[in-house]
């Protein structure tokens, strides 16, 4: 045999070895940034759960307070049961931006109720539900960092080609709703 | 073609080499994909207990600032590699022989309202820059500066291999001391595997001023000689006494370690250290520097090593399989 063909020889026998490591490499990186992503949805339905599970609390507080808008406290547990109900992401993070509406519109009519705002158990659930919604606002940013380094990952040259074999689709980002958007309107009594 | 042993082993050593510049290139990509696919935490809400990436400034676990050893100036934090040269026929190297470090680790601040805690033992530390070094030979090891030769000192119990000790000139080799530091508030990027935050310990040691204010305070207190009493006899002597006081002085103690005074720093909420299997990358460079650099890296070692591995090969094959053809 020639040189040169052994230096074809070695070049393909480096080349597959090359393509072989690389597509590991790609075939396990995909899988688990997929794991990522279940990994961080399950860290922040942590979150909303906890959240979810202080609602009834904070209702049965303000209910004692017979002037309490009764509207808002309905909305929250209207709110509570879409969250119970909801079984995609998509659905989950619609009924949690209902949620966190929901709260944002209570704690504020609270500041009219001077005896509500100084009731030790509404206290330390308005700082339990805020510390909570803190949380909450971190884990999504994570999720959704994991989720968009996902959908870019399967889309590029040459993931897109395993990410096709392995028929990976795209997921779905945790959004912030209109709900929480939205400016709450307080009317302060005089 | 005559077989040459200098180059036959140089040959050899160039296809072992090849490969394994090919092998380490392709672990680059892996801690390059891993470092661009995991998203960054916030210290106070990240998920522990996994490989996490965090972004923040450092801090000391002093308060005060310390000189680094060689360059002198102030820091936070600071390494020493103690490097040996090696010479071999044909060229030399700097081996590594020990590291030591200012303090286990430091603090990492994100402002998310926590902090990480990084101990830094085999961690692959990326510097932009700011290594200084100081070269000596063992025979004047009593001419390096002060501050070295204090921090050696201090730390020679923990070497393995390097002797603080002068020798002679006949046997003396040449040391190299490499420093890098990081001084407060300078950002750093970390990725590795996160611990959830220390927990006090149950038992601490105490001191001894504890102790004798603890048996003091049972001579005079009868409520506690009572208790202290075990035989149940009246009266509380030497063994009892000295029991009672090493438990009133061990509750002080775990007492003063938990409570945390408006002063002190809270407990890291993050713990990374070394974990086989998953890397440890700690960073002064931006993330799109480091993946950027360690890019270009993989690309070299994944082509590079290859075509040494080729060259080598291919001259084995000419002068040994072709004179027998």
């Amino acid at each position: 045999m020639s040189t040169g063909v052994y230096i074809f020889l070695g070049v393909v026998g480096f080349s597959g070895l090359a393509l072989i490591a690389y597509f590991i490499i790609i075939y396990n990186g995909l899988i688990a940034l997929r794991e990522n992503i279940k990994k961080a949805w399950g860290n922040t339905d942590v979150i909303l759960k906890q959240r979810y599970d202080e609602l009834p609390k904070l209702v049965s507080v303000c209910e004692s307070y017979a002037r309490f808008e009764k509207g808002l406290l309905t909305r929250l547990m209207k709110a509570r049961e879409h969250y119970f109900q909801a079984r995609s992401i998509g659905k989950k993070a619609k009924a949690s931006s209902e949620i966190s509406g929901a709260l944002k519109s209570l704690f504020a009519f609270a500041e009219n109720y001077p005896d509500l705002k100084a009731n030790q158990n509404f206290m330390q659930l308005q700082g339990r539900i805020s510390h909570l919604e803190e949380s909450l606002a971190d884990r999504r940013e994570f999720y959704n960092d994991s989720v968009n380094n996902y959908n870019i990952r399967i889309q590029q040259i040459p993931d897109v080609l395993i990410a096709r074999f392995m028929r990976l689709e795209s997921q779905e980002m945790f959004p912030i709703g209109d709900e929480e958007r939205k400016d709450v309107n307080v009317h302060i009594f005089p | 073609m005559i077989l040459n042993p200098q180059l036959f082993l140089v040959s050899l050593l160039g296809i072992g080499f090849g490969g394994y510049w090919f092998v380490l290139g392709f672990r680059e990509i892996k801690s390059r994909r891993i470092i661009q696919d995991i998203a960054t935490s916030r210290i106070a809400t990240g998920a522990v207990g996994t490989q996490v990436e965090i972004k923040g400034k450092v801090e000391s676990q002093r308060s005060e600032k310390i000189p680094a050893p060689v360059s002198g100036f102030d820091c936070y934090f600071y390494s020493i590699e103690i490097q040996r040269l090696v010479k071999t026929r044909n060229s030399s190297y700097w081996k590594k022989l020990d590291q030591f470090y200012s303090s286990p680790g430091f603090f990492i601040d994100d402002g998310s309202g926590a902090r990480a805690f990084v101990l830094v033992e085999g961690a692959e530390i990326i510097r932009s820059g700011g290594v200084r070094y100081l070269q000596s030979r063992s025979n004047r090891l009593d001419e390096l500066p002060v501050s070295l030769k204090q921090a050696l000192a201090q730390n020679q119990n923990q070497f393995k291999r390097f002797r603080f000790k002068n020798t002679s000139w006949l046997l003396s080799q040449e040391y190299r001391f490499v420093e890098w530091r990081f001084s407060q508030g300078q950002k750093v990027y970390v990725m590795g595997f996160a611990d959830s935050g220390i927990t006090p310990p149950k038992r601490i040691k105490i001191k001894f001023e504890q102790f004798l204010k603890a048996r003091k305070l049972i001579q005079t207190n009868p409520k506690l000689q009572k208790k202290f009493d075990s035989n149940q006899d009246g009266v509380l002597d030497s063994g009892e006494l000295e029991v009672g006081a090493k438990r009133v002085a061990q509750h002080w103690a775990v007492k003063e370690a938990t409570t945390e005074p408006k002063n002190r720093p809270q407990a890291p909420r993050m713990i990374f250290r070394k974990k086989p299997g998953c890397p440890f990358i700690i960073s002064d460079q931006t993330e799109h520097h480091l993946v950027r650099e360690m890019g270009m890296k993989a690309g070299l070692k994944v082509f590079g090593g290859p075509v040494i591995a080729l060259i080598s090969g291919l001259y084995l094959m000419m002068a040994i399989i072709k004179p027998s053809l």
